[in-house]
């Protein structure tokens, strides 16, 4: 999530509220971080104070002092949260629709380019989402949440808690709930979860059309026949499913068999999206052994798309730029990639395309080498 | 490593085509062909990867395998589950017309005794209602439907008040040769939402030579004023027609498509000559070999092909039906071509008399004097005695492929279907001989066709039977300028 780096005063344990911007020192709530240029001498009952100036020795108001530019791309109604070594993390973006809920850092499987970190201890964070969730101003506004991990099922209660928050909160809210789908695999979960919010769309990545290959990938033996009847237990309920493929060094030749796999198979799949990796977190870790370019696979992933879109099957690309894709491909490009985390490199200045490209990823260790202006 | 079960035929080259049970298929040399029979699992190799992902072979994922292939299969097979969907009503079996080919041996029109009466009618539509259908159907059949134009008229307004009741999906079609079209009913067609179905022979020369009327005058110049009018009120699609095949035609097809696209058709359905009615007594004449039609068919097939890559959107509504079985998991409801077969289950008519039959083809040899497949009679006879009787179990029992003589091996079972009532003609049994069924050769041959120009895999011939076959247009479907 987007995060500013910023001068602590006064903090000792980390601080989650709302900003609110300007120079009003009253009638603020126990829920309100004030953000403002000039520190006011006292203030009733506010968490904390994000300013741009350096707060004076002996004022026992908590405070982070951070730069002209954070300080502007910080909105009035977002939820942060001011950590003790004075980082601020951006929980909810009240001017973002891509806003995401991370329900543990726990997953059940490990797959060998997971972009993220995870961890080992079944740990949800339930506190802290109901925290984040409670604090959002105008749910009626809202348009889309993702929901998302580690495995957000693992943690079946917490989940379940915040789909039912998301449905009385956000009733216009359309929720992509990102799972491997495994726990979906039990009916009576499955159950459980699509009861907790009609407007979920379930995110379930396939990476190969053979348990041989995807379970390689995803470092857990039986994952293929989990996932696949996890999706046909969505089936049975009619839930929406999108179909994500992550393509990598180990499956981009096996894309078009995987196409045909899909429509045989799942010809249910409202979507499919097939998508650049984010060399990040666990894929940084092991990117010799996944790593290929884009530039590598592109016949694959036009004969990929062009199979699925014969077919009728609504396919899009995520995650990578317009200059590695064929043009005939270009249609099928979104801009998936998080405002926050997405760059376009000093090259991009010059590229004629750039308006309609989705850029890359900040975050990753490691670029194609053919990143060039159109 | 085990197989699953599958069929497979030896294609000319010493190539093989390989189809799973659930109709996926795959193109195998004879290498890996004996690769695949000899279950030697290499666990890496891409042929082990193929088949597994096309469940041809399974390991210790035998258990999703079969979930899978049985989903597809049930998906495949889901027309089961609605029962009869088409109900044909013959409101009279007299005819202006007496096509060469007729056959339903139609009858003159001054005989008047042929017409359905509102009492038969009445109880044909309380009958057709009883199907659990969730959409109904009803054609109008001749005969020359119009000819009893006051009854079809009863039937739509009786249907739609039952409907209100009954809440299914209710759609009405005529099938007639359009020269009794006038005003009246198209206005009438129009309110009710009733469709027209035709024939069209081709050219003048070739439509009044098979289509002819019995007062002498042109069927054809009344058709095409007719035809026109019927799209004026209701839209260029109100109306589709139908290509039975003669002698005559076989040389001459390039030409009759191009009069379907002149006079404004999207597609043709080449229909070949069955042995009923008047096409048998007029065999000589008008008759010809299964092996010819499929020759014309193929020959047929390529020049739409062609007219369509030079932008030409035309189809052939048989192939796209076939296609459509061979490239998609999903299912398709053609009477005529199903297993088990449709004949009653999916589709019956109602003569005139009051007589129910489970095909059009039983209705058309009771006309020739024999009347094995008679269910039951409206009047003195229950839905359940009809649909639950012998007539419909026996075939039921004796036309699903997947256990049929000569069906039961053959690589396109899964695309293709049985016709119990043609056997019977052909064999004088339901279940008949298959290698020298004229539907068979029929169907194995246009199958050969499709399967050939599908492994040649031409980009541009694939595109376009996908567009077929999604029903979207050709610029669609391509990857460019779409």
């Amino acid at each position: 999530m987007k995060t500013v780096k910023g001068a602590p005063r006064n903090i000792s344990t980390p601080i989650i509220g709302r900003i609110k911007k300007g120079d009003t020192s009253l009638s603020l709530g126990k829920d309100i971080i004030l953000a403002t240029p000039n520190v006011p001498r006292w203030t009733f009952g506010t968490l904390a104070v994000v300013t741009t100036q350096d707060t004076k020795k002996g004022n026992s108001l908590a405070s982070v002092s951070v730069t002209e530019e954070d300080f502007h791309s910080l909105n009035e109604g977002d939820v942060i949260r001011i950590n003790p070594n004075g980082s601020i993390e951006v929980m909810w973006e009240s001017t973002s629709q891509q806003n995401a809920i991370f329900v543990t850092d726990f997953c059940n499987s490990a797959c060998i380019m997971c972009p993220q970190k995870t961890s080992d201890k079944l740990k949800s964070y339930s506190e802290l989402n109901k925290r984040i969730l409670s604090l959002v101003q105008n749910g009626e506004t809202v348009e889309h949440i993702g929901i998302t991990g580690g495995e957000p099922t693992v943690c079946l209660d917490s989940l379940i808690e915040i789909l039912s928050t998301c449905k009385s909160k956000f009733p216009k809210a359309a929720i992509s709930l990102l799972t491997n789908g495994k726990s979906l695999s039990d009916f009576a979960v499955a159950r459980r979860i699509v009861d907790a919010n009609p407007n979920t769309t379930y995110c379930v990545p396939i990476y190969a059309p053979t348990d041989v290959d995807h379970d390689a990938i995803v470092g857990v033996p039986g994952s293929f026949q989990q996932t696949i009847t996890g999706l046909y237990n969505l089936a049975r309920f009619m839930r929406p499913v999108e179909i994500r493929i992550v393509l990598i060094k180990q499956n981009y030749q096996r894309l078009e068999a995987l196409a045909e796999f899909i429509y045989r198979n799942m010809p249910f799949a409202i979507h499919i999206a097939i998508m650049g990796m984010e060399t990040s977190g666990i894929a940084g870790d092991n990117l010799d052994s996944v790593w290929v370019d884009p530039k590598d696979y592109q016949q694959e992933l036009q004969k990929g798309v062009a199979e699925l879109h014969r077919r009728n099957m609504n396919v899009s690309i995520y995650n990578l730029p317009h200059c590695l894709l064929p043009k005939a491909l270009w249609k099928f490009a979104r801009s998936s990639i998080s405002g926050w985390k997405k760059v376009y490199l000093s090259q991009c200045e010059n590229c004629c395309v750039k308006e309609d490209c989705g850029g890359t990823f900040a975050t990753s260790v490691r670029q194609s080498s053919y990143i060039t202006p159109v | 490593m085990q197989l699953l079960p599958f069929t497979f035929k030896r294609l000319p080259g010493g190539r093989f085509l390989v189809v799973n049970q659930s109709g996926e298929y795959a193109f195998l040399n004879l290498d890996k062909f004996n690769r695949l029979l000899s279950g030697k699992r290499d666990v890496m190799s891409d042929d082990y990867l193929d088949f597994k992902a096309k469940h041809l072979v399974a390991s210790d994922d035998a258990d999703l395998a079969i979930e899978l292939l049985a989903t597809k299969l049930r998906t495949r097979k889901a027309y089961l589950t609605s029962f009869t969907t088409l109900h044909m009503m013959v409101v009279t079996a007299r005819c202006n017309c007496f096509c060469d080919y007729c056959h339903a041996s139609s009858l003159d029109p001054e005989k008047r005794d042929v017409d359905m009466t509102w009492e038969i009618a009445r109880k044909t539509v309380d009958m057709i209602f009883q199907s659990p259908a969730p959409s109904i159907k009803i054609e109008f059949q001749g005969g020359e439907p119009l000819l009893n134009w006051d009854i079809v008229k009863e039937s739509v307004l009786y249907a739609k008040h039952v409907n209100r009741y009954a809440k299914r999906e209710l759609d009405f079609v005529i099938c007639t040769n359009m020269v009794l079209v006038n005003d009246e009913v198209i206005e009438f067609c129009k309110k009710h939402g009733v469709m027209f179905s035709t024939s069209l022979d081709g050219p003048k020369d070739l439509h009044d030579s098979h289509r002819k009327s019995r007062d002498g005058t042109s069927s054809y110049e009344r058709f095409e004023h007719n035809l026109a009018l019927v799209r004026q009120r209701m839209g260029q699609n109100a109306c589709g027609a139908l290509l039975t095949v003669t002698k005559d035609h076989l040389p001459r097809l390039r030409e009759v498509i191009d009069h379907y696209i002149e006079l404004g058709f999207s597609g043709v359905f080449l229909r070949a000559l069955n042995p009923y009615g008047y096409a048998v007594t007029n065999f000589n004449s008008i008759g010809y070999s299964t092996g010819q039609f499929v020759s014309a068919f193929k020959d047929s097939l390529d020049y739409i092909i062609r007219l369509n890559l030079e932008g030409k959107p035309f189809i052939e509504y048989y192939t796209a039906l076939l296609l459509q079985r061979i490239l998609t998991p999903f299912s398709t409801g053609f009477v005529d071509l199903q297993s088990l077969s449709g004949a009653g289950i999916s589709g019956v008519i109602y003569d005139y008399n009051g007589e129910v039959y489970p095909a059009d083809e039983a209705r058309m040899l009771s006309r020739m004097g024999d009347k094995k497949f008679l269910m039951g009679h409206v009047l003195t006879h229950s839905y359940e005695y009809m649909f639950n009787g012998s007539v419909i179990r026996d075939l039921v029992h004796n036309s699903c492929v997947e256990v049929m003589p000569g069906c039961a091996t053959c690589a396109y079972q899964l695309y293709c279907g049985s016709d119990p009532i043609r056997y019977y003609v052909e064999t004088g049994d339901t279940v008949g001989r298959r290698p020298d069924s004229g539907f068979c050769i029929k169907n194995r041959g246009i199958f050969d066709y499709l399967f050939e120009l599908i492994e040649q895999g031409d980009e541009d011939i694939l595109n376009l039977f996908w567009s077929w076959v999604t029903r979207r247009s050709l610029g669609d479907v391509r990857l460019e300028n779409s």
